[in-house]
């Protein structure tokens, strides 16, 4: 579904590599998460992945489009099939919550029928459908969200990408919203979570692919958060 | 691209519209002054050549030839008028005949005339040409031919219309061009505005995959809302003064006179067509500018 091969990025000629050959392969239907602390160039892997930033070099294919060549007009069409989760919700004030989920649907052209037969399916799947005629604002942060979820995948793309999507959320909500997300995973939608909410990954217990100083240090399945490593005097650290 | 999303677009132009009322009445008040003029300079400009074409058509060049004209002279005149692509048509005047059109034009003072012997005056010729613009031409080659002692037409007249209106059309012009250059820029930031009070909305769109002519076309659109509203202003405006200087200037005027203007009628389906086209596309260009620059997927 993914894949990184070599790939390296700056921001700009004269900063630091932000990626430095980052190779990694995201199966179809997989559940990861990539974790970093802040810097360490988790976001630049979303930002590559949504077309947002250019690698310099290597390359990235998602659902087998390569993005390294891809041309400006093109990239619509690529991130229709990726759908987009952040930790600002970023919801338009001004709509309601069908509405907000509508909208992505309005901009692929569905018609109205097809919006008002799928909107109602997936505001149930993130349980908000007695909720659609509400502001976001009227909303709580879990709530909002849930509406970005729902707006993510109205379109059923292939690939659901979050870039810390509990950060501006308390424990029990983000785990709510992880429920939501692990649910759509296994529905065959391929997950991949960007985020340094460490509770979160070791509870998840998924593939983690951690992310330091823009090298990958680690592709674990079934991991925590800690990176474990034994150092030169034979103690296990964490 | 889908029925649903040109019914999108047409939707969301609508909305930018009339989000910022303010900024959208500011930006029809400058169109429909830079549209107000233009209308202006259009309907003075076609009246202007109307009554230059008639003019220059309906009092004919008169050529008076010389007392003792031989025939052959007259002949020669006759077979270059009959050959000039210039002249529409022409005619010869006898001695007798001028005498007779001068007894008239002198009406009641007629009897002024009655010592002199009519064939004491010249031969001439009446000639209508195909426009003004034919005078100078033909007057140079008429003059060639021996037996003309004078050429008059109301060359005054016609020089006096044509340098008023080539002064007017410039400086209408120029006007013009100071207008549209105000109306780009104010159009420009109407949408400017637009755009950055909307800019989470349309990051948001792009994450969802909105393409760039999705993002732009509704943008273009307000813009050329925007001109075809200032179009219809200054058109209806400038219509209903155009019927009151019309009314005020043909009060003593016959229609078949060459100084009657156009009727309203002949003159605003030209001029409504011009103004929504340019309206449009200003009010498009306009908004071009500022979504070139602030709006890229």
């Amino acid at each position: 579904m993914v894949d990184f091969h070599n790939v390296s990025m700056s921001y700009s000629k004269k900063s630091p590599l932000a990626l430095r050959n980052v190779s990694f392969h995201v199966n179809s239907g997989e559940f990861v998460f990539v974790i970093g602390t802040s810097g360490s160039g988790k976001s630049t892997v979303v930002k590559l992945l949504s077309c947002e930033e250019q690698a310099n070099s290597g390359e990235i294919v998602v659902g087998g489009t390569s993005l390294t060549r891809i041309k400006q007009r093109a990239i619509p069409y690529v991130r229709r099939n990726i759908g987009m989760v952040f930790q600002d919700f970023r919801l338009i004030e001004t709509k309601n919550v069908f509405e907000n989920v509508a909208f992505a649907m309005e901009i692929v052209g569905a018609s109205k029928r097809q919006i008002n037969r799928q909107v109602p399916i997936v505001l149930s799947t993130v349980g908000l459908r007695q909720k659609a005629a509400m502001r976001p604002s009227e909303l709580s942060g879990g709530e909002q969200q849930r509406v970005a979820i729902a707006r993510a995948i109205v379109n059923n793309p292939k690939l659901l990408l979050a870039d810390e999507p509990t950060g501006n959320l308390d424990p029990d909500t983000s785990e709510q919203i992880m429920a939501v997300l692990k649910e759509i995973n296994r529905e065959g939608t391929t997950v991949m979570i960007c985020t340094h909410d460490h509770d979160l990954v070791d509870r998840m217990k998924q593939r983690v692919i951690e992310v330091r100083n823009g090298v990958v240090i680690r592709d674990e399945e079934r991991a925590g958060y800690a990176y474990c490593e034994i150092n030169p005097e034979g103690m296990l650290q964490t | 691209m889908k029925v649903n999303i040109i019914g999108n677009i047409f939707k969301e132009a609508g909305r930018g519209f009339s989000r910022h009322l303010m900024i959208s009445f500011a930006s029809i008040t400058t169109v429909t002054l830079m549209l107000g003029v233009l209308g202006i300079f259009i309907m003075f400009s076609l009246n202007a050549n109307y009554i230059v074409d008639k003019i220059g058509t309906e009092p004919p060049v008169q050529i008076w030839l010389r007392s003792g004209v031989s025939e052959q002279e007259i002949t020669a005149i006759d077979n270059a008028l009959a050959g000039s692509d210039d002249v529409i048509k022409y005619g010869l005047q006898t001695p007798q005949q001028n005498y007779d059109a001068y007894r008239e034009t002198l009406g009641e003072d007629a009897a002024l005339l009655d010592s002199l012997d009519p064939q004491k005056l010249p031969y001439s010729f009446t000639v209508q040409l195909a426009g003004p613009e034919a005078i100078d031409g033909f007057q140079m080659y008429i003059e060639t031919f021996p037996g003309i002692d004078d050429i008059q037409y109301s060359k005054n007249v016609l020089d006096f219309l044509t340098s008023t209106s080539r002064t007017v059309n410039l400086a209408t012009l120029a006007a013009v061009a100071v207008l549209l250059l105000i109306s780009l820029l104010i159009i420009s930031n109407m949408v400017r505005i637009s755009i950055l009070a909307r800019s989470e909305e349309i990051a948001i769109m792009k994450y969802v995959g909105a393409t760039n002519s999705y993002i732009r076309v509704p943008y273009l659109l307000e813009g050329a809302f925007t001109g075809i509203i200032g179009a219809i202003i200054a058109w209806g405006v400038g219509a209903y003064l155009y019927t009151r200087v019309y009314a005020w200037a043909m009060q003593d005027t016959q229609l078949s006179s060459a100084w009657a203007l156009l009727p309203l009628t002949k003159l605003i389906w030209p001029v409504l067509a011009i103004l929504l086209v340019t309206g449009g596309l200003v009010g498009a260009a306009g908004s071009a500018i500022s979504v070139r620059k602030h709006v890229n997927v």
